[in-house]
């Protein structure tokens, strides 16, 4: 029953007590345990509520501070929107001039070797075993 | 600034803006790693690491919902990853935590506790003989003042859990506090 109380009280206590359960607390706080209970979950809420907090040492939230700030300006360095366009155009430009110069060597190959030289060769004949085997008896 | 429109700030990028956060949130994220690996160098780095993960992960945050239950959030997975790294295997010389979350006998005895005279202390030192996670939640609803659906978002446990574990926890804290409570001489 005493939990069952001190349940009801901590429900009130805490704002989540419906009207009946408060009706009924109230009407039980006349009574001197309850009065006792009660007394009780409120100083320990108010205890926790006012407990001393940890507070962070000003050079800890210094160096978060920092921490974060140099990760921010960290990423806004790495990738700046106008610096990867620009290294994207300028690789594009890179691979076009580099296509371009390529097919001009090849062309100033094919037109000092001859076509003919530059198309591949026969096949070699067979060596002279191979050829003294498929002599006819 | 409300959180909104600072959140709206640091997501554009403005320096500024994430100074004022770090100023605004770094108090509720050391108490979540003070609480739950203790005080010291190590709650310290579970700090940074938090705010830093809050950073890489702010496109997440929803700007219509209050910040602070979504940083509680990060910081009390970012402390539980660094106390999980503590008690690997291999690391035992730094399982030694300052709290077993098991009760001291000789330190919750009430000769101890009517030895001291600051009831803050009293509450301290209590809530530091908690489970890690039982005084996480106790500090988030009772010291940060987030409702119970806000600590199971931040927890990421249903809203049951919370309300059967503070019931506990406070049963708990009531039991060595007891002296203090029924106003016997502390």
């Amino acid at each position: 029953m005493s939990d069952d109380l001190r349940a009801q009280i901590g429900r009130y206590l805490d704002g989540a007590a419906t009207a009946a359960d408060r009706r009924a607390v109230e009407k039980a706080l006349l009574d001197d345990a309850t009065a006792r209970i009660f007394a009780e979950e409120a100083l320990l809420r108010d205890l926790l509520r006012h407990a001393p907090p940890e507070v962070p040492p000003a050079e800890v939230l210094a160096r978060w501070e920092a921490a974060v700030i140099g990760e921010l300006e960290g990423i806004e360095d790495d990738a700046p929107g106008w610096f990867t366009q620009t290294l994207t155009a300028l690789g594009w430009s890179f691979r076009g001039a580099a296509l371009s110069f390529d097919a001009g060597v090849e062309v100033t190959r094919l037109s000092m070797t001859g076509v003919r030289e530059a198309l591949p060769r026969r096949e070699p004949p067979p060596p002279l075993w191979r050829r003294l085997l498929r002599w006819p008896r | 600034m409300t959180d909104a429109e600072l959140a709206r700030r640091c997501r554009q990028g403005h320096a500024d803006a994430w100074r004022l956060l770090v100023r605004r949130v770094g108090p509720l994220v050391y108490r979540i790693a003070v609480r739950v690996l203790g005080p010291g160098a190590e709650a310290e780095d579970a700090g940074q690491e938090a705010l830093l993960n809050m950073h890489r992960g702010f496109s997440t945050f929803d700007p219509t919902r209050p910040l602070n239950p979504w940083v509680a959030r990060i910081a009390y997975n970012t402390s539980l990853r660094f106390l999980k790294r503590r008690q690997a295997p291999g690391r035992a010389g730094h399982a030694e935590a300052d709290f077993s979350g098991l009760p001291d006998e000789r330190r919750s005895s009430p000769e101890h506790l009517a030895s001291q005279r600051e009831s803050s202390a009293l509450v301290a030192d209590a809530l530091q003989r908690l489970d890690p996670k039982d005084r996480v939640l106790i500090t988030l609803t009772y010291q940060e003042g987030l409702s119970n659906a806000e600590v199971a978002d931040a927890m990421a446990m249903p809203i049951g859990t919370v309300k059967t574990r503070l019931h506990r926890a406070r049963g708990t804290l009531r039991r060595w506090l007891r002296p203090r409570l029924r106003g016997d001489d502390v």
